[in-house]
Formats: C-alpha cells, structure tokens, sequence
C-alpha cells in the first residue's frame, strides 16, 4: 500500500467521488461550458485507466464505498465499448471489494437502448443534463453549428422513461429561467421527470460571464425559489428537488454538519484529466489555468499516483489558501454552519483566489436557499404553534 | 379571514413571534386572530420578519420549535440518486 507523509495524516478524507474525464469531448457546444479542451477528442487510454484505478484501489484514501462520476467532456462520446473494457478492468483491479457506485452525466443526445441495456446492465446513475422547455434550453444549450438540442435530450427522457430506467436532470438556471418556474415545473410534470438538480450558471474556468452578473438578483433567485417549493409541496411525490433535499436536511439535521464539505477536504473528491492528471478539492479547477497552482494538476497516475497529490509543492499552497479562505468564512459569514466554507473553485474563478470569501455561488446558490427553506420552517413553526393552541388552520 | 388578509395576518403573526416570542404570537392567537401559517405559500415574509434575527438564532429557534420529528415531516425526504458533486453542466 503507498504511505502518504506523516504531515498529511488526518488532513485528508476518505475518497468518495473519482471524477474520470473518458475525453474532455463534447458534441455540443454549450454557451455556459467550463471546460477548456472541448474540442479535443482524445480518450482516457486503457493503460491510464488501469494505472489509476491500481492506485486508487491500492492507495491510502480508498474506504468501502467509492462513485465514478465519468463526466467533463460528453462522456458517451467514448462509446460502449469503452465502458465495457473500463468497467470489466475496475472490477478486476478491485481485489478488496469495494462498493464502486458508476455515474454517468450526459447531454442526453447520444443516448439510445444499447446504452441503457448497458446502464441497466451495470446499475449506472444517470444524470441527464435540460435546462426546460425549448425557448430556455435552447438558448444555450446548442449544437457545434449553433442548433438546438432540446429535442433530441427529450427523446432521451422519453426513452429511459419507457425503459422505467431512473434518472435525474439537471437545470442549469440562467437569469431567464428564473422568471418560469412554474413553467419549469408544468415541464417537469409533462415529461416524467422526477429528480432534480438545479445549477446556477456560474463563472468557472473558460465561462468568465455570467447572466448573473451586475444587479442583484439574490432576491430574484429566493422568488424562484419560493415559488418552486410551493409548487413542489402543493404537488407530493411527484418532483423531488436536490437543493431542497439538501437545504432541510442541513438545517434539520444538526448532525449533517459533520458530514463537512468535501470541497475543502483534500483526497475526498478527486479528478482525473484524460492523460492521468491528478486534481482535488473542486473538480472544476482541472484544465484551468493558473500559475501559482500549476493549473491545478497535483500529480499524474503516472508518476506517483494518487499517493503522490499530497507532497506537491502545488498542492500544498493551494490547500494552504483554501483553509485561508475557509476560516474567513467561518469568521464572517452567519451562514457558515449550513454552507461549511463554500466552494474553492467559485472562490479562485470570481475573486482570483481561495484565501477569500463572498461569491455569487455563495449569494445565489446557498445564502438564498437557505434563507428560502428558514421562511419556510418559520411559518410552519407558525402553524404548529396554531396546532398546539387547537386553532383552525 | 380573506387569502390576502389571511397572508397578510401570518406575516404580522411571524413578526411578531420573532420580535417579542412566542408568547406574543399565542396573545394574538387567544384573541382569535389565527397565526394561519400558509405553509406552501410563495409569498416572501416581510422584510423586517427576516431582519430581526441573525441565521444562526433562527436556525436554533427553528429546531427548538420543530424538534426533529416535525421538522423531518416537513419536506418529504425521498431519496435521491444524485451524486454527491452537483456542479455538472
């Protein structure tokens, strides 16, 4: 088993999320995209796959459960037989059994029944990316030659639905959906879609605007999502919302705060670049540029594996500042205890390092929804105080 | 009591349960003016209702008043097959 320096003992946490980049390809062109080398069509060889998932398996951070988020790049773009190869060598080289949990994010455009015979085959999650109806969607969401792709991401839905094959959708929201939940949600109703996560369009990596930008829309955002939620409860188990999952269960559970926040943690997350470039803490941050952290690569597969992160001098800075940042937010910051510090990569993107704190994600993403799900616990509060008094509702 | 009355009632009843405590909000409830708390409401609170105490206070009174069991019925918890990182595009 590889050792990591006894500096480092306990900085670290379990390894939960290996994010694989298959090939930073993607067959569409969306106007919000990140990623830097999309039009690279590279792939992930079998001999860096094997590499990594020795390390991996090997490896000090490695527990009893592990997700494979294959993602950052179209990832059905590599083809099946890709995955048939990966999946058989991850199940040869995983000699001590540990519950490896695959997840595929997809556009959805590639999609047909031998992927979900596959998918089915192998119990892979599937999370497919639709920003709503066609006059959303579309307006970013676009082929190479500038077309819209929502259609052909409903015809996905349609299919896992006939398949009965479970999925969730993820919503990039911009500042035009945040007029249309109720639009939003009559479009989620009307297509069986049942699980969903909603994104802001933030400004990460290459996407260096965003609609957000300017006014305050913070209050813009809560409307949103005042309006959701009272559509989702007015509507049981038909649309569960990730954010509002997450939301309650922080402010419910005292005891979700120690899960803390794997962004901040190194070796919990980790990312893998399609020739074995070794990444932490944000996925988002692989690929970008940066002087000071060496574009984010902490290490390769191929030169000291996973092990091998930790020791780096570029690690080790960045580590270093994301604590910086981190401790100003526990110092500034009354929303510290539900949002445990925020994301780095927000941090780095928007402000142009980590030892920071405010950022949009933070106004849009997390201050505004947890001041959303309080207003809801206060009148329910309320209304259980008329409960107890035996008053009518 | 009309819907608008009716909202309109609530948002009093909130702000004064969190300016002066529960107790004032159970006066007005004795009095027959039911904190009629509309729980799937969209409608924001008032802007004063949502100053008077830092998020950490607000946090504490809402597990205080809830106490687990009330707040795990109040969102219906399914569980979700998401991963855990959730920035994807």
């Amino acid at each position: 088993m590889e050792s990591i320096p006894n500096s480092m003992c306990g900085t670290h946490g379990a390894l939960e999320l290996l994010v694989v980049q298959a090939t930073p390809f993607c067959n569409i062109d969306c106007a919000y995209c990140y990623l830097p080398n999309r039009s690279s069509k590279a792939r992930m060889s079998e001999a860096t796959l094997e590499r990594l998932f020795e390390s991996v398996f090997s490896g000090p951070f490695v527990s009893d459960r592990l997700t494979v988020l294959w993602h950052a790049g179209e990832p059905l773009v590599a083809g099946i037989d890709y995955y048939r190869r990966a999946f058989a060598l991850i199940e040869r080289l995983n000699r001590t059994d540990v519950g490896v949990t695959h997840s595929i994010q997809t556009n959805g455009t590639l999609l047909g029944q031998h992927w979900i015979d596959f998918f089915r085959l192998h119990d892979v999650r599937i999370g497919v990316s639709l920003d709503g109806p066609p006059h959303l969607h579309d307006r970013y969401r676009r082929t190479r030659n500038g077309g819209g792709t929502c259609e052909q991401v409903l015809r996905a839905v349609r299919l896992l639905r006939r398949n009965d094959y479970p999925f969730h959708v993820i919503t990039v929201l911009t500042r035009e959906s945040l007029l249309a939940a109720r639009d939003l949600f009559k479009f989620y109703l009307e297509n069986g879609i049942s699980e969903v996560a909603f994104n802001i369009e933030e400004i990460q990596g290459e996407h260096s605007r965003s609609s957000f930008q300017g006014e305050d829309l913070g209050e813009a955002v809560k409307s949103f999502f005042r309006e959701l939620l009272a559509l989702v409860e007015s509507h049981p188990g038909k649309v569960a919302v990730r954010e509002f999952a997450g939301v309650f269960g922080m402010i419910t559970d005292p005891g979700a705060a120690d899960y803390g926040n794997p962004q901040t943690k190194p070796m919990r997350i980790v990312t893998v670049g399609v020739n074995g470039e070794l990444s932490t803490f944000s996925p988002e941050l692989i690929g970008s540029r940066s002087e000071r952290y060496r574009n984010f690569v902490f290490g390769n597969v191929h030169a000291g594996g996973l092990a091998g992160v930790v020791t780096e001098s570029n690690f080790v800075d960045a580590y270093r500042d994301i604590q910086l940042g981190v401790a100003k937010c526990r110092q500034s910051c009354e929303y510290f205890d539900l949002c445990l510090g925020g994301a780095p990569a927000n941090k780095f993107f928007e402000n142009g390092s980590f030892a920071t704190t405010d950022t949009l994600h933070c106004r849009l993403s997390k201050k505004a929804l947890i001041d959303v799900a309080l207003e809801r616990l206060e009148r329910a509060s309320l209304l259980r105080l008329g409960e107890a008094l035996k008053l009518p509702r | 009591m009309s819907n608008k009355a009716t909202t309109a009632f609530s948002r009093t009843a909130g702000f004064f349960a969190r300016r002066f405590g529960w107790a004032c909000a159970a006066t007005l409830a004795t009095l027959g003016i039911a904190p009629h708390a509309d729980a799937a409401s969209s409608e924001p609170p008032s802007a004063q209702s949502v100053q008077v105490n830092s998020i950490p206070e607000r946090l504490r009174i809402v597990r205080e008043r809830l106490g687990t069991e009330g707040l795990q019925n109040v969102h219906h918890a399914k569980q979700l097959r998401f991963t855990q990182w959730y920035k994807g595009r």
